[in-house]
């Protein structure tokens, strides 16, 4: 039996992404990063093995330490890098701290404003992780873009799947055959996506847009009252031409 | 009578079929994501098919591109003649191109020669970098910069690097497709590359090293650029097989490689200029001949004429064997000086003697 996470342990993981951060950030070199980005992995994987943590949890600690690492090495403009340093501190308070109570009840159907909190989570751990992807495919085109489109659209699926089961008692197997689903129809999405004469911080915003959409159709849908259409045919209309009004205006954004 | 064997005796007669209700509802949402899937799959499957079997979709059936119909063979084979599809892509989406606009015949026509040069981009923000060795600033104002779909941008800042003839732009807008760069290491004489003017790619080979400085000259100055076959024209973009940004075309003919442009980009994205290294010897590289009575007297070097105002433990006559514990290469030296950032350890010859010396290696805003 896994002992709880002291409290020592919930205000490091507070701290550890940022200062991970601030070491890439002022000394940038291949060793370091490696390093640094080693530590991490091996700190988040010592707690998630030693420690009673939800799944939950260690998925977010793993996925949005990755999505800030990457928004780091990407984004060009060096103010938002110190963003991207100190934002983790009120993220891993959240998903540390705050959401501790609630996780280590037995109830798989989360309270409402913390659901709605860890489904952003996962949609902003999914766009960095798009942008990741499709910058890798720019940076390195010798790298396999069926292997790169494979990993996000697996990636994204279990986003996809993390999101669903906060909302549903444990469905395993229903939720499984729609995140397969939903692997394939993002695969293809990143396929067409690439085509677009865009940077990856666009590419990523397009990919996760369609993904959003896609994943909060397939939760209404397992839903009792199943998708109102009435009730969604406005909404899908307004991001439609949302959709299509931003690939004309994305450059100058 | 029309009831089924479980039909309970007390109830109405069953209707409907519980399993038809929900196949019914559930139809609308299935049919959604059949038809989803479907667009995304046809799609998806023809882009993997063109990219696998890009001779499947070749131009010259002419229905995909626009063909020039000379019957000549060989003005079609240089039509043909491109790199992967993905390259000629990359170039597409990460290039601008920059036309004179004072040439404009009628309206949004131009003559070949309007065409001024393609820029690279280098940053999602906006910063691209073309060749143009005789820019000032007055051109600006006659330049009209499109992307591949022809879409016009202003041109908010420029930087001049005189010594390379780049001129870095940077235009108005975000979410550029960048060009990357590949390891400057592999490109030596023999390397296959592609080159691209406006609109016809050529498959060029490096050829000989040229020594592009005059003696003596100063350390951080570009010692040797690579030789291009001919016909090239000046300001030609020259990119790997896969697609990486390698350089342009120089007036002489010759490779100005970008690996300047990578090494100077994050300050352009932080300062919008460059950091320069403060070292400043001038001197030029001599060789030994002959057998020398002295162990261990070097085979090659860098003779120092005038060690510069920031170096003071280095001194005129000295010649430099060793940077940083690796022998001094006359094509690498300089990029060695400028690319490091921390302190240069020197090995010299100096009165017959081997020294070791430390230089603080400091960095000044051009």
């Amino acid at each position: 039996m896994k002992k709880n996470k002291p409290v020592f342990i919930a205000v490091f993981s507070i701290f550890i992404l940022p200062i991970v951060l601030l070491v890439i950030k002022f000394f940038p070199s291949a060793l370091v990063f490696f390093s640094s980005v080693a530590v991490l992995v091996a700190y988040f994987s010592f707690i998630a093995f030693t420690y009673n943590l939800d799944k939950t949890e260690i998925a977010l600690n793993y996925m949005t330490s990755w999505s800030f690492i990457v928004l780091m090495l990407l984004v060009e403009n060096g103010f938002f890098h110190y963003v991207f340093i100190f934002f983790p501190l009120l993220v891993f308070f959240f998903i540390a701290y705050w959401s501790r109570p609630q996780i280590s009840h037995s109830i798989h159907v989360k309270e409402k404003p913390l659901r709605r909190m860890m489904m952003m989570l996962y949609v902003f751990n999914t766009y960095a992780f798009f942008i990741g992807a499709y910058a890798l495919h720019i940076y390195f085109p010798n790298f396999s873009f069926v292997l790169i489109s494979l990993v996000s659209s697996a990636y994204s699926a279990f986003a996809a799947f993390m999101i669903w089961s906060l909302y549903f008692k444990s469905e395993f197997k229903k939720l499984l055959i729609w995140a397969i689903i939903f692997a394939t129809i993002v695969f293809e999405i990143m396929w067409v996506m690439i085509y677009l004469p865009f940077a990856y911080l666009a590419l990523g915003l397009l990919t996760v847009w369609i993904w959003y959409i896609l994943q909060l159709f397939v939760r209404f849908h397992l839903t009792k009252e199943d998708i109102v259409w009435r009730q969604q045919i406005g909404f899908l209309s307004v991001n439609l031409i949302l959709y299509i009004l931003v690939l004309f205006i994305i450059r100058w954004v | 009578m029309g009831m089924t064997k479980k039909q309970p005796p007390h109830l109405p007669e069953k209707k409907f079929s519980e399993q038809n209700y929900h196949f019914w509802q559930n139809i609308r949402f299935i049919f959604y994501v059949v038809v989803i899937s479907l667009l995304a799959g046809i799609t998806g499957s023809l882009i993997v098919s063109a990219w696998l079997e890009p001779s499947f979709y070749s131009n010259e059936g002419g229905f995909l591109i626009n063909k020039n119909y000379n019957s000549q063979k060989e003005n079609i084979s240089t039509w043909s003649q491109t790199p992967s599809a993905l390259a000629a892509k990359r170039l597409e989406f990460s290039t601008i191109n920059i036309f004179d606009k004072t040439l404009e015949v009628s309206q949004n026509f131009y003559p070949e020669s309007a065409f001024v040069g393609r820029a690279a981009m280098l940053s999602s923000n906006g910063w691209g970098v073309i060749y143009y060795p005789d820019f000032n600033k007055n051109k600006l104002s006659t330049w009209l910069a499109l992307d591949s779909q022809g879409l016009n941008y202003e041109i908010e800042n420029t930087l001049f690097d005189s010594e390379r003839g780049f001129v870095y732009i940077k235009f108005v807008g975000n979410n550029f497709r960048v060009m990357s760069f590949p390891n400057w290491d592999n490109f030596t004489n023999g390397t296959k590359v592609w080159v691209s003017d406006y609109n016809v790619w050529k498959e060029r080979q490096l050829g000989d090293t040229i020594v592009v400085v005059d003696n003596p000259h100063k350390i951080t100055e570009q010692y040797s650029r690579l030789h291009l076959e001919p016909d090239t024209k000046v300001g030609d973009i020259v990119m790997t097989e896969e697609g990486h940004f390698v350089g342009f075309v120089d007036k002489e003919g010759l490779l100005q490689t970008a690996w300047y442009s990578e090494y100077q980009l994050s300050n352009l994205l932080e300062k919008n200029e460059f950091v320069m290294s403060d070292i400043d010897w001038v001197g030029y590289f001599v060789e030994r001949h002959g057998v020398s009575d002295i162990a261990q007297t070097p085979g090659k070097g860098f003779f120092v004429v005038n060690a510069g105002k920031n170096s003071a433990d280095l001194k005129k006559g000295d010649i430099i064997t060793e940077v940083n514990g690796n022998q001094v290469d006359p094509h690498n030296l300089w990029r060695v000086v400028v690319t490091t950032k921390s302190d240069l350890k020197l090995t010299l010859w100096r009165n017959n003697k081997e020294v070791n010396i430390i230089i603080n290696n400091f960095s000044v805003n051009q």
